[in-house]
Parts: structure tokens; sequence; C-alpha cells
């Protein structure tokens, strides 16, 4: 966590293990071999000094016991797989495009076989035929590897096609969580209907979008009860004092919301 | 046109590969610098100065300390190009001699190694560490650069190594101080970040990705310190406080030669020539350092 950011409660549980209770070096031996990291902008996330080859085998040095020789094999390897031809290795970032430096990031993130990727906002940075080529590649290596992804994301059609599972936050909370389906065909809490709803459609003729009303709050001075309720279209006045926990309306499928709540409570008779 | 429609493409590319021309971040630095003439005539200049230095033993007949009353004074001749000095020693032997420059050199590496390592541990880790560091940075930088060598060879008394130690006490924050800038602003970029996220120790990310990305401004201004150095020496031996003759030095020789030249005419070599070299050594590597500045600045970059 940078400065001055601070980790108050909770808990990171990997594998049964809470993280914030592991030394650095437990850390650093996690970071890159278990868990990594696919980072948002490709433009800055590579050094530019240092040759892409030398970036990837670096990772891989790091934490396979393997000599360079072994390493440089294994990062060709890497290139390959991310289609960049190996003769490129002795390049430099800036002779690569954008959509390249984000696929030569996604090799270094998966060189030591991680099992699980974290991916914040992977595509946002690059143009939408790339955006599907890289996606469609990270789908393919992440089931090539056996690898679990978290995917951060705005764009709810990225989510579409790689999702199992689906988490909306807002406000630093998750409001609702589900399996795709539960998010996508049965939508519950207001925010996800507004963030559904201020997509453009094709098959509708529709000269102005839809969106959310009013702004986001301020994350360090947020409404009391419901932090969405100053926005949202169906507030109450209960809505304004308490803050509603997570309602489980179908197995599996989260939300944090009264309207909500209320709506299960009337199907189910309690 | 048509022997290329019968060819396909894919089979031209494997006969023969698109050789691309690539060059390493040295090579297009070098490319660039090539295109300034004067610095590459600094550049010469400095090589031949240091080709002189190293083999000044096989290229010299004469030995720098030699003395031959006989021939004192001499003005430029084919045996003595520089002529002599008073004590009939070889002008060019002496001037053409290894100390000035070599000194220069100990002295602002000593100040780079010193400067980088202080510089990179305060930037990286900033609070405590830097804030010590940097106050005693700031204490020495108060002091005026040659009042403080002066102090610091009076103190350790003359000699190559002392005389190079005063001067690189002097560099020492102002690399560090340079260092610990470039090196807060590199931290802050996000692959400094990815490398933690692929779990590298803070060493190896100093190492591997911060001083490389910070070696650019350092070497412009290494060229640069070398030139001040040079003066620092040549002031510190004409004030009698550096390297004491008969080692040769410019600024010892020139402080030497003053003392004769009362009679300018005939004597006037042994103070236009260490002079010269002083002058023009400087100013090779301070048109060197602009040189290489223009070359590495990434904004001059196509």
């Amino acid at each position: 966590m940078p400065e001055p950011g601070k980790i108050l409660s909770g808990s990171i549980v990997y594998k049964d293990k809470n993280i914030l209770d592991m030394t650095e070096k437990e850390v650093q031996d996690l970071r890159g071999n278990e868990i990594s990291m696919i980072f948002q902008d490709p433009m800055t996330a590579l050094n530019p000094v240092m040759t892409v080859g030398d970036q990837i085998a670096e990772v891989i040095l790091r934490h396979q016991e393997c000599t360079k020789a072994e390493a440089q094999v294994r990062m060709l390897e890497m290139l390959d797989k991310v289609g960049i031809s190996g003769d490129r290795a002795g390049d430099y970032p800036h002779q690569f495009s954008g959509g390249m430096k984000q696929r030569i990031i996604i090799a270094i993130a998966l060189a030591c076989n991680p099992k699980l990727l974290l991916a914040d906002e992977p595509t946002t940075a690059l143009d939408v035929t790339i955006q599907a080529q890289v996606m469609r590649m990270v789908n393919e290596l992440k089931k090539e590897f056996g690898t679990s992804m978290v995917l951060i994301t705005h764009d709810l059609g990225i989510v579409a096609e790689s999702c199992d599972a689906v988490a909306i936050m807002y406000a630093g909370e998750i409001v609702e969580y589900g399996s795709l389906e539960d998010i996508f065909d049965r939508t519950a809490h207001p925010y996800t209907i507004g963030l559904f709803g201020s997509i453009p459609r094709l098959d509708l003729d529709t000269d102005r979008l839809q969106p959310i009303q009013g702004l986001m709050p301020d994350p360090i001075n947020l409404p009391e009860g419901c932090p969405f309720h100053p926005r949202c279209p169906y507030a109450k006045e209960a809505c304004r004092h308490e803050k509603p926990g997570h309602a489980e309306i179908t197995p599996g499928h989260f939300v944090k919301c009264l309207r909500a709540k209320e709506q299960l409570e009337e199907v189910t008779g309690s | 046109m048509t022997e290329m429609k019968n060819t396909p493409v894919s089979e031209t590319a494997k006969d023969e590969p698109v050789r691309l021309k690539k060059r390493s971040y040295w090579g297009e630095v070098w490319h660039r610098l090539k295109k300034n003439p004067v610095a590459i005539l600094c550049l010469c200049f400095l090589a031949i100065l240091l080709f002189g230095i190293i083999f000044a033993n096989v290229l010299s007949p004469y030995d720098y300390t030699a003395q031959d009353l006989s021939q004192r004074f001499q003005t430029p001749s084919k045996a003595h190009w520089m002529g002599t000095d008073d004590y009939g020693r070889d002008l060019l032997t002496r001037v053409g001699g290894r100390y000035s420059l070599l000194i220069a050199i100990l002295s602002v590496a000593i100040g780079i190694v010193f400067g980088m390592i202080i510089g990179a541990l305060c930037g990286f880790f900033g609070k405590g560490v830097d804030s010590v560091l940097m106050r005693i940075m700031d204490v020495i930088m108060s002091i005026p650069g040659m009042m403080l060598a002066i102090c610091i060879s009076v103190a350790l008394g003359s000699g190559v190594f002392n005389t190079a130690l005063a001067l690189a006490v002097g560099t020492i924050p102002m690399i560090a101080r340079q260092l610990r800038s470039s090196t807060m602003l590199i931290n802050g970029q996000e692959y400094i970040e990815a490398a933690r996220s692929f779990g590298e120790s803070n060493f190896k990310i100093i190492m591997t990705h911060i001083i490389p990305n910070t070696l650019a401004p350092i070497i412009v201004q290494t060229s640069l310190y070398i030139g001040g150095a040079i003066m620092g020496i040549a002031g510190l031996s004409f004030l009698g406080l550096g390297v004491q003759p008969p080692t040769p030095e410019w600024g010892n020789i020139l402080n030497n030669g003053l003392d004769f030249v009362y009679d300018f005419s005939t004597r006037w070599h042994v103070i236009v020539f260490p002079a010269l070299f002083i002058v023009l050594a400087e100013l090779a590597f301070n048109l060197l350092g602009d040189g290489l500045r223009d070359a590495m600045d990434p904004r001059m970059r196509k």
C-alpha cells in the first residue's frame, strides 16, 4: 500500500494464508510467481532502457532456479506465446506499438506460470481492435496455463466475454456479486441497472445516452446510509439512514440494496 | 513489376528476410554525436591526450624528471617541441604527462560512485535516510568548492590520491542531489511498481531499473565535472597545495614557469603551453558534455 494509504482492517487471504501477515520476503516470493499483474498502461509499465527480452528473463531468473540460458529459452517461448517473433527480443520498448507492449507485459506476467493473474484495466489504453486481440489472447493463455484471472474493468463488454463471476463495485464496496448470468440477466442493484442503461445500444435508435443521475460521491465523505441513495431512482426514506447488508436473492447472487431485500422478502413471504 | 507479381510475397520474405537496421541505445547516441563536428573534434583531442598520457614513456625520448642544465629555457625546437624549463627538462614530456587528467578522472570517479550511492538511497527510500544524508550533503555544499578542496588538501597533505579526494568531496553532493531527484522521478513510474509486482527486491530494482534510467544526465555531467576538476587541480597545484613538483601537473608547471616569465620574449613557452593545455582540456570536456547532452536528449530523438 503506497503512502499515505494504510490498511486498517481486513485480510487478504490467498491459499488459506493471510498475505498481510507475511514477511516482505515471503510476499516477494509470491509476487510474479504465484500472483502476477497486468498493468493498465503498457506505455509506462516497461523499463525504457532494458530490452524486452531481458525484462521477461528477469522475472524468470528471479523465481525459477535456472541458468541464464534456460531463462532465455523460456523467454523466447513466452514471446512466441504472445505472438511476437523471437528476433525482436533484443528491441527496446519504444520500438513496439501499444498492443505489442501490452502483450509483452502479459508475457512477463505469465512467465512463471502464476496461479492468479490480476488484470487492472488491461485494455483501456488500447483501441478496440487491439483490445479484442489482446483479450482473446489473454483468454486463451488463461486456459492454457490454468490461471485464474481477476479482471478489473469498466467495460461490461469485456466482462461478458471473459468472466465467470462478476462483482460490481460502487464507492469502494461490492454492491452486487453473482455469476455472469445473474448480473447480466437478473440485474438487481439500481447502480448495475444504471450501468447497463448507460451503454449505447446498436439495436435501438437513441439520440442520447441514459447516464446515471448525479456525480460520484467524495470517497472520504460518503453519504449516510446507502452510498448510492442520492443517485438512486428507487431511493426511499429508509435508504438515507440504513446501510444495506448483503442479501442473497438467488443462490450465489448477492445484492447490497434495501429494495432488492424487500422484494426478496415479498417473494419468500417472510 | 511483373517479376514481383509472379513471386508470392511470403516467398520473397522467406528468401530475403527484411533486414531492419537496428541500433542499441548507445549506438543511437553515438550516431547523433557523430553529426556534431565540435563534439567529435573534442573527443579526438581528448583521445590524443589520453593516448599521449598512456604511452608517454614510449612516445617521448625524455623522462619527465630528467634534468639537463645545459639545455635550460630552450625555445621550441625539433628536439624539444615545447622547449625546456628552468632545469632543462623537456616541457612536452612534462605537459603531456599523466597527472592532471588522471587526477581529474579519479576525483570525478570517486565523486560519482559515492554520489550515486547516496543519491539513489535518498531518492529511493526517502524519509529518515533522505533527511540525514541530504542534510550532510547540504553542509558540504554550503562550503565553496575551492575552499573545501584547499582545506581538505591541507589536512590530508599533498599527493595524487589526496588531491583527487579533496576535489571529489565537493562533487559528491552535486551528483547525489541530481541522482536523488531523478531517482524520485523514476521511482514513481509504473515500471518500478511493475518490477515490484514481479517480486523484485529493492536492491535489484535500484540496480537494474533505477540507475540505468538515471545514467544519461550523469554521463553528461561527468564530462563537465572532469573539466571543472582539471581547473580545480590546476588551481590547487598552482597554489602549491596539490601535486608537488617534480611530479608534473599543469598547475604546478604553470606556477613554476611564472617565476621565470619576466623575460617573456624568450621564455614564453614555460607558461603558454601548460596554460593552453588547461584551457583546451577544460574546453574539450565542456563542449563534449554539450554534445553528449544534445545526443542523449530524448526530445532530439526521431
